[in-house]
């Protein structure tokens, strides 16, 4: 169900991919991507901990900008799942991030798709803890709990 | 777009972009096609740069045809017939709907806007709109007043685009 919002984001110019992960960094949808889903777990992992990040010193990020593996990624973070959207280049970047904010809006009004989603979210740091972490990373991490 | 000289055609309408392989510090130029240089921004036509300068179209053309020979700038659009700029009742449109969010003052933010992007409601291209309704939509407090103004708007961008 969620096919037709992406489908809307992906057809921008510029854009490669987009998809969306739980707040377990669980992949729950995609499209125009070919990258392996645990690539973009581990993406959607490290987007969790700049936010996370943020949120230890109380600043309320709901979006994330940087390149990647020569693609600019955009990461739009909600309380439910996190919406990555990736682009060959930020050409048309106003018309996308408008195209985000109503695409997250519609998704989070979806009843159904946020029930779907809420059976992946968990403990968010506990997910934040999987994969390989640094001392500063794990000490972050701990001051979450 | 080249003829038998070698020349770019263009007419009034075009526009053209910096050239990514050769800076203008690497030749030496006369004034005024320093002065063209400053203007070259991407959006402005061959028209809206000699109006500012104050220059003839002899004279125009002149120097950008001396600056694509250097090149130093790219021909990047341009429209034969006329270029299609956003028809003004997009504005009174756009001026209506940010009204209705943040009230009296929207006229006031919109024409400051504008003029922020260096550009006038008679000659803005469509493919700046994102631009200004996201510029616009920062003036809005309220999340969910944002995000429906910006779907309102994105709904008038698909035919427009």
């Amino acid at each position: 169900m969620s096919q037709r919002w992406l489908q809307e984001i992906v057809n921008l110019e510029g854009v490669e991919g987009v998809f969306i992960a739980s707040n377990r960094a669980k992949i729950i949808d995609k499209i125009g991507l070919d990258l392996k889903d645990s690539q973009l777990e581990a993406l959607s992992l490290r987007i969790l901990r700049i936010v996370a990040g943020y949120h230890i010193n109380s600043q309320k990020v709901n979006e994330v900008e940087f390149y990647w593996q020569n693609l600019y990624v955009i990461g739009k973070v909600s309380n439910e799942f996190i919406l990555v959207t990736f682009c060959k280049t930020p050409k048309v970047l106003s018309l996308l991030r408008i195209t985000l904010n109503v695409t997250m809006a519609n998704i989070l009004e979806d009843k159904k798709f946020i029930k779907i989603i809420k059976n992946h979210v968990a403990d968010r740091v506990f997910a934040l803890e999987k994969g390989d972490t640094d001392e500063i990373e794990k000490n972050l991490i701990s001051k979450l709990k | 777009m080249a003829d038998l000289n070698n020349k770019v055609v263009f007419n009034e309408n075009a526009i053209f972009a910096l050239s990514k392989s050769k800076s203008p510090s690497e030749v030496t130029l006369r004034s005024a096609e320093w002065a063209v240089i400053t203007q070259i921004d991407g959006h402005k036509t061959v028209k809206d740069i000699s109006d500012l300068l104050s220059m003839g179209n002899d004279e125009a053309n002149g120097l950008f045809q001396e600056l694509i020979q250097k090149e130093l700038i790219e021909l990047q659009s341009m429209d034969e017939d006329k270029i299609e700029y956003v028809p003004p009742d997009f504005f009174k449109m756009l001026e209506a709907e940010l009204t209705k969010v943040i009230g009296p003052v929207a006229p006031l933010i919109l024409d400051d806007t504008i003029m922020e992007m260096d550009t006038t409601k008679d000659h803005c291209l469509p493919e700046r709109i994102p631009e200004l309704i996201e510029m616009v939509s920062e003036e809005i407090v309220d999340s969910q007043k944002k995000v429906k103004f910006q779907q309102i708007m994105l709904n008038q961008l698909k035919g427009m685009m």
